[in-house]
């Protein structure tokens, strides 16, 4: 079998889903070099958080501690040179999202751009509101990868399964009626430090598009648009700031002609 | 009434919630499965921690401090942990009583000596150094120790003032 980067991709998302299943039970057994869930995690004291929960302790409280500044700062800082990446290769819900993508009622997708501004508005509302009312980190409840890690540490812990687990079931419902990536696409509150992070610089990892290669100009819905998880369009100039750089157009595209590929280059 | 107690060194309980993440690290560092997780979809409170000190109190270990990353629960010594405090009904203690000689709120107390004394080597007295951990509450065979938790006291203070 050749190994594409698809099938990379497939392992690298279900050993991050296995990994969470595995470290609460290290946890309990005394092994800590790998700490936390999603939300805030810890490997070989290198810290990582999620910016958005970081963000909104910041703004209902005004300040920070270093921990999640800095685990903030590393996740970030791979957003901004590689988009959001998190999205296509580590979020257990992306696989669970993939997967559900597959199932017979295959939609595609509309390709609406705007999605993207009211997302960010209705977000930024509620973060706005934090600020003004010193409210806890609402937007957390809303994260599936967070829920996904956390259900896994109360089913060790405790044995239970809390009620936000069944966000997960709900999200893929959703997916099977509204669309691929409907959840991540219209509601998920976490992608969206990471796509505004990946806006920041004007050279980043993107996929690139060889017009002069490419041997389906002419066809509306392309291959590789149909390829994509988020229904998006690779040969664009500028990047749309969902795409997650999972190279599933890439893998695609080598059945047409090699026209994509992934690389550092110019984001419009 | 079951009542619950927030991690020792969480402080204020709207502080707390403010700035806690629920990434549950304090639960996987308590060593004694005293901190549970909320389990219900109520936005503002689902995922955070808390002890129920009917099934397992907190034995003051301050592991949790330590691993909260974001600072919700302070990295305190015990005697700062201000989770509540106890009182003990002398009407229903063995010892108070004249049953039998009964010093297991001493024993078990995690700051023995400091927050329970024992009046003339014989009677436990909780002093004002005590922090509610709950200990003595849980291991009490006569259920003569109550506890309340610092927002009840807090709440109780406000109200006598």
């Amino acid at each position: 079998m050749h190994i594409n980067r698809k099938i990379v991709r497939r392992i690298c998302q279900a050993t991050v889903a296995l990994s969470f299943i595995a470290i609460p039970w290290l946890n309990m057994h005394d092994i800590r070099f790998v700490t936390g869930n999603l939300l805030s995690f810890e490997f070989l004291k290198i810290p990582f958080a999620d910016p958005l929960a970081a963000l909104q302790v910041w703004v209902s409280t005004g300040h920070m501690a270093i921990t999640p500044a800095l685990g903030a700062m590393l996740v970030l800082t791979l957003a901004v040179a590689m988009g959001p990446v998190f999205c296509g290769w580590i979020c257990p819900y992306g696989l669970m999202a993939d997967l559900v993508g597959k199932l017979p009622p295959r939609r595609t997708t509309t390709p609406s751009s705007k999605a993207w501004y009211i997302k960010g508005t209705v977000a930024l509302i509620v973060v706005g509101a934090l600020a003004l009312t010193g409210a806890p980190p609402l937007l957390n409840q809303l994260s599936l990868p967070g829920w996904y890690t956390r259900t896994m540490q109360m089913l060790w812990l405790y044995g239970v399964i809390p009620a936000g687990f069944w966000l997960l079931p709900f999200a893929a419902c959703l997916d099977l009626g509204g669309g691929r990536r409907f959840w991540c696409r219209y509601i998920c509150p976490q992608s969206l430090l990471l796509q505004l992070a990946g806006r920041i610089l004007p050279y980043r990892f993107r996929v690139v598009y060889d017009p002069g290669r490419c041997i389906c100009k002419d066809q509306s819905p392309s291959p590789c648009s149909q390829a994509c998880p988020y229904g998006l369009d690779p040969r664009e100039r500028a990047i749309h700031p969902e795409c997650t750089n999972c190279g599933d157009c890439v893998v695609r595209c080598a059945h047409f002609g090699h026209a994509l590929s992934q690389g550092f280059a110019k984001r419009q | 009434m079951s009542m619950k107690l927030l991690p020792p060194g969480a402080g204020d309980r709207e502080r707390f919630l403010q700035n806690c993440i629920h990434c549950g690290k304090c639960a996987e560092s308590c060593r004694f499965d005293a901190i549970k997780l909320t389990k219900g979809l109520d936005p503002l409170t689902a995922g955070t921690p808390y002890i129920d000190p009917k099934k397992a109190p907190c034995f003051l270990c301050m592991h949790c401090g330590p691993a909260c990353p974001t600072g919700a629960i302070s990295a305190l010594e015990q005697k700062d942990a201000d989770m509540g405090t106890a009182f003990l009904n002398k009407d229903q203690c063995f010892t108070y009583m004249g049953a039998v000689l009964c010093r297991t709120c001493f024993e078990k107390c995690p700051m023995r000596n400091t927050a329970i004394v024992l009046k003339n080597g014989t009677y436990p007295e909780i002093t004002d150094d005590c922090v509610g951990c709950g200990v003595c509450h849980y291991v009490c065979p006569q259920h003569a120790i109550t506890l309340i938790s610092r927002e009840q006291l807090q709440a109780k203070v406000r109200s006598e003032a």
